[in-house]
């Protein structure tokens, strides 16, 4: 064994933690080697000199005993000022930046909730009632026939190409969802979008087409409307 | 002779189980025989992580009321031994925490190691014990408890338990909760810091 090796489980030998074997190896080199003697000899004065044991003075016995006695059972008073003791030492033994911190933190924080409610005032009773009033005059249930049926459109070709244009010059996929009113004379407005296009360009021309078409109620309803909806689909030759 | 030992050690153990149901129930007497049992080495324990005699006496005190406040949590999952070593590491800590942050920089050091390069007492020529040879020896135990206190308090505990109760490192572990591997290597790092701080105080060359 060389003396490196000897260093690595040098303090589990010091300790007698090597098994017999590595136990064996460790003391036949020591006994070769003076300079891992000395070395050992160094640290088991050091080993020595930390394992002395002190005995608690008779005297202190004595009156700690006492004290202990005396101490054992706690009334409530004691047990509060023993609550109250270690506050006070956590405080004290807290960094003073820590200190300040917690103690600057609870106003800081009140504050910025009181600027934060200032700012975003809370919904107002009335409205609330409102808001509850009108959602109850929507919720009727009126219901009528599928609207579809009840109009026809015609549409030049002319009027179907502009819609055509506009989405082949897209150089992206698009889609528009919307409802548009017929008026008595037969023409679309557009009232609700229920999707916008990416495009505004496409939307103009659907309203153009919508405007220009002419749609034809076959049944008598109060209000007809019509959903428009496009989707506009790039096809690719290599996906065909 | 192993059975004998076994059977000595059986009796010792169920003495200290019986020893915790008497506690658990109130006996007077069994808080005097743990306190004369176990006093010394909590003020051991606490001397050496604390190298203050009036503030070890104190945590020794506290290390005793805080055992007969709360026996009744002590669930006999480690052995008494075991619970107290853990009671009196924190409460030291506790105290090491405080006194390092408010009077350590105020403290001036009496020790004689103030002069790091220059040997404090030569070697004397002879082993025949004599006055001076025993001052040299106090000397050198004063200079070596001095850097005992200054290790780090994690590696004090360690050396504390392994040098003074003679814990195995399997039972270290278990009282600082850290692995055999931690133990191992703060047992090291302390030992060459004290057997530097020796070779400094014996002047001879550094090995």
């Amino acid at each position: 064994m060389r003396c490196e090796s000897f260093h690595q489980n040098l303090h589990e030998f010091l300790d007698l933690q090597l098994d017999a074997q590595a136990l064996s190896r460790a003391e036949n080199h020591l006994e070769a080697c003076p300079k891992c003697q000395d070395l050992v000899g160094e640290f088991r004065l050091v080993q020595s000199i930390v394992a002395r044991r002190v005995v608690l003075p008779d005297g202190i016995t004595a009156r700690m005993s006492v004290e202990l006695k005396r101490n054992r059972r706690r009334s409530w008073r004691d047990r509060f000022l023993d609550l109250w003791d270690r506050i006070r030492t956590s405080v004290r033994d807290m960094e003073p930046i820590s200190v300040w911190t917690k103690a600057t933190a609870m106003p800081v924080t009140c504050l910025i909730f009181f600027l934060l409610l200032q700012h975003f005032a809370p919904v107002q009773i009335e409205s609330l009632a409102f808001l509850i009033v009108s959602a109850e005059r929507q919720t009727s249930e009126i219901s009528s026939p599928p609207l579809m049926f009840s109009i026809q459109v015609e549409q030049n070709r002319s009027e179907l190409n502009g819609i055509i244009n506009a989405a082949r010059k897209l150089p992206y996929e698009d889609s528009l969802t919307l409802v548009a009113e017929i008026d008595p004379d037969g023409r679309a407005e557009i009232g609700d979008v229920l999707e916008y296009p990416k495009s505004y360009d496409l939307l103009n021309a659907v309203q153009v087409a919508l405007s220009t078409s002419q749609f034809k109620r076959t049944s008598e309803v109060a209000s007809p409307v019509v959903i428009f909806s496009l989707q506009k689909i790039d096809v690719y030759e290599d996906s065909l | 002779m192993a059975e004998l030992t076994r059977t000595i050690a059986s009796e010792a153990f169920a003495d200290r189980d019986e020893l915790v149901v008497r506690l658990k129930e109130g006996d007077e007497s069994a808080f005097d025989e743990v306190f004369q049992l176990y006093k010394d080495m909590v003020y051991t324990l606490a001397l050496k992580l604390l190298a203050d005699k009036g503030e070890s006496m104190d945590v020794t005190q506290e290390v005793f009321l805080t055992l007969f406040r709360k026996i009744h949590s002590f669930r006999g999952e480690c052995s008494l031994k075991t619970w107290l070593y853990r009671v009196a590491i924190n409460q030291a800590a506790n105290r090491n925490r405080w006194w390092k942050r408010h009077l350590q920089s105020r403290t001036v050091s009496l020790s004689i190691s103030n002069e790091p390069d220059r040997p404090a007492v030569r070697e004397l020529p002879s082993n025949q014990p004599s006055p001076l040879r025993d001052c040299y020896s106090a000397e050198l135990r004063k200079a070596l408890e001095k850097t005992l206190s200054e290790l780090p308090f994690e590696q004090r505990v360690t050396i504390t338990l392994r040098d003074v109760e003679g814990l195995a490192y399997e039972e270290i572990a278990e009282v600082t909760s850290t692995s055999i591997g931690t133990v191992k290597s703060r047992i090291a790092r302390a030992r060459i810091r004290l057997r530097d701080q020796l070779q400094k105080f014996k002047g001879g060359e550094e090995l």
